[in-house]
């Protein structure tokens, strides 16, 4: 009975908000994953919704269900239950062969910044738009200004072994972001930065959430999530512990 | 539609960049391919000589039945119509007594005793008449044979119907061989095929292994499975165009620089090598068919095999 009340208020709410803004907020209800037959669940019943423009930082220890969270909002990994709409996409009704779509709405940041190491900064980032089938001279026009964005102007022709960790991971965020996403996932972007360039990174993130995108972080760095104020998410053992809106490392 | 043309593009633009920096796998690959594609070339080649041979040769043969002295020209004439009426004959000539001599004579120019021989006899001449019967198929004679079975009351008794028999032997020679380097061609055309096929698949299987970190990267960045794979098929599509222009190459400069000397051979080349000099483009066309039919077919079994979208 309660199940099904929780059901229809989630429903309302889905429709609620479905005109104006579900096209970048994120919403899970009740997600369960389960690997393989039996055993204890990555995620057990997992409800959260991230608001539009919202920056959300997602804490846990490794194995406590971060991952898999991350991999069933990509769609790599599909819930063993429970519902997800992300960006205006209910996962249940989404086939297979939309899959390209959804992740076009979401932008994703990697730790090892999966950049193509034969192709240069530019090419790196109109990888992207490629992929999508921009023409030639809409990715001419796009790419500059995305570059401008996180800060690489004149870097263009650099491959990535020729940049920093942190400028590569610059080239990764601008990638992410140069077909605006609404949704922007950062899985660990800070994870092989020194505190500098984690910083840099952060602010790049904050500053890409204020053009108006959601954004969710996680990370290990304490700091980070101390000094950054904002709302914390913390999982343990595949489950929501603490949701706080201005949060820090070691609250809830 | 200006999208999917930009998409296409992408896809032979990747699929190129691939084949270009795979350098090592992809020269193991194509030398393999060429060396399909030559002996394809070559077995189909062989064919055409041979064939050609035979034909010729065959032409040539011909059956003679001899008469006797006695026979009269109404007898004869009944005989050569019988003949005739055979569908596989194609023409039968009557050669008379005096005929035969005269052929006797001026094929023994030379034979100073033979003459002598003959001069000795005088007047009386031993050669017999006889029928030169030419056919389709020196392997197909029943039907002449039972008509000429019917007419024996006609034939010379002391000269036996010839079949030309060295000939016979010689043409059933060639044709052995050409059935056997027919089959052994196509055997190893076969195999090649074979080898071409597991070197192509394997040399995509390592070009999806090495770029398993920029296949995950597409995938999550939203990229369709088509243009994840479609690089793939033209990287195993290239190497069957190159090797079909380096086999052509290869053939044709052979041909072009001997086709002179290969001519003089007693095996009749020339209709074959008129073949390949009048139609370099279909031949090219033929190749790079055969090739890129191969290549593709290799990278789609890898594909399903390997690459898991």
């Amino acid at each position: 009975m309660i199940e099904a009340d929780c059901q229809i208020a989630f429903l309302i709410y889905i429709h609620e908000h479905y005109t104006a803004t579900i096209n970048n907020v994120i919403l899970l209800d009740r997600v369960t994953k389960i690997y393989g037959k039996e055993g204890t669940p990555a995620l057990n019943r997992v409800s959260l919704h991230v608001e539009p423009k919202e920056f959300v930082i997602l804490v846990g220890t490794s194995g406590a269900g971060k991952s898999s969270l991350l991999k069933i909002l990509t769609r790599e990994e599909r819930p063993t239950s429970g519902k997800i709409v992300v960006g205006g996409i209910d996962y249940d009704t989404l086939k297979d062969k939309n899959i390209p779509l959804l992740r076009r709405k979401i932008g994703v940041v990697f730790q090892d910044f999966k950049l193509l190491p034969q192709r240069t900064v530019f090419e790196n980032i109109a990888f992207a738009l490629e992929i999508v089938g921009m023409t030639n001279r809409e990715i001419r026009h796009t790419v500059p200004k995305v570059i401008e964005l996180v800060g690489l102007t004149g870097k263009e022709n650099k491959f990535p072994n020729e940049l920093s960790g942190g400028e590569q991971q610059r080239v990764a965020i601008a990638r992410a972001v140069v077909r605006q996403p609404k949704i922007l996932i950062a899985d660990e972007p800070t994870g092989n930065l020194d505190p500098k360039h984690s910083w840099d990174i952060v602010r790049l993130l904050e500053k890409i959430n204020r053009y108006g995108t959601t954004v969710l972080l996680t990370t290990h760095n304490q700091d980070i999530v101390n000094k950054l104020k904002r709302r914390v998410i913390t999982i343990d053992h595949g489950k929501v512990i603490s949701d706080v809106a201005q949060g820090g490392y070691n609250q809830g | 539609m200006k999208r999917t043309m930009t998409t296409i593009l992408r896809i032979f633009r990747y699929g190129l960049d691939n084949f270009r920096r795979n350098a090592w796998l992809t020269t193991a690959a194509t030398i393999v391919m060429t060396i399909t594609l030559l002996i394809v070339m070559v077995t189909v080649f062989a064919r055409f000589v041979f064939s050609d041979t035979i034909d010729q040769v065959r032409q040539k043969i011909d059956i003679s039945v001899y008469l006797k002295d006695e026979d009269t020209p109404a007898q004869v004439q009944k005989f050569i119509g019988a003949i005739k009426q055979v569908p596989q004959v194609t023409s039968v000539e009557y050669i008379s007594k005096e005929d035969a001599r005269n052929v006797f004579e001026q094929q023994n120019k030379t034979e100073f005793s033979n003459l002598q021989a003959l001069a000795e006899l005088g007047s009386d001449n031993p050669f017999p008449a006889s029928l030169k019967v030419k056919t389709k198929d020196p392997n197909k004679l029943d039907a002449l044979n039972t008509v000429i079975n019917n007419n024996k009351p006609l034939l010379d008794d002391k000269t036996p119907t010839s079949y030309s028999g060295e000939r016979k032997a010689a043409i059933d020679n060639i044709a052995n061989v050409s059935q056997f380097s027919e089959t052994a061609g196509l055997v190893a055309a076969a195999v090649f095929v074979v080898i071409s096929i597991m070197i192509v698949f394997n040399t995509i299987r390592m070009a999806i292994f090495n770029r398993r970190d920029e296949i995950e990267m597409m995938k999550l960045i939203g990229a369709e499975k088509h243009f994840i794979r479609g690089p793939f098929i033209v990287e195993a599509a290239m190497y069957g165009v190159l090797a079909a222009i380096v086999s052509v190459i290869l053939v044709y400069a052979v041909i072009l620089t001997r086709a002179d000397s290969l001519t003089q051979y007693d095996i009749v080349v020339g209709n074959t090598v008129h073949f390949f000099q009048a139609w370099p483009v279909l031949i090219f066309l033929a190749q790079l068919v055969v090739g890129i039919l191969i290549g593709v077919f290799s990278a789609q079994l890898a594909i399903r095999r390997y690459l898991k979208l």
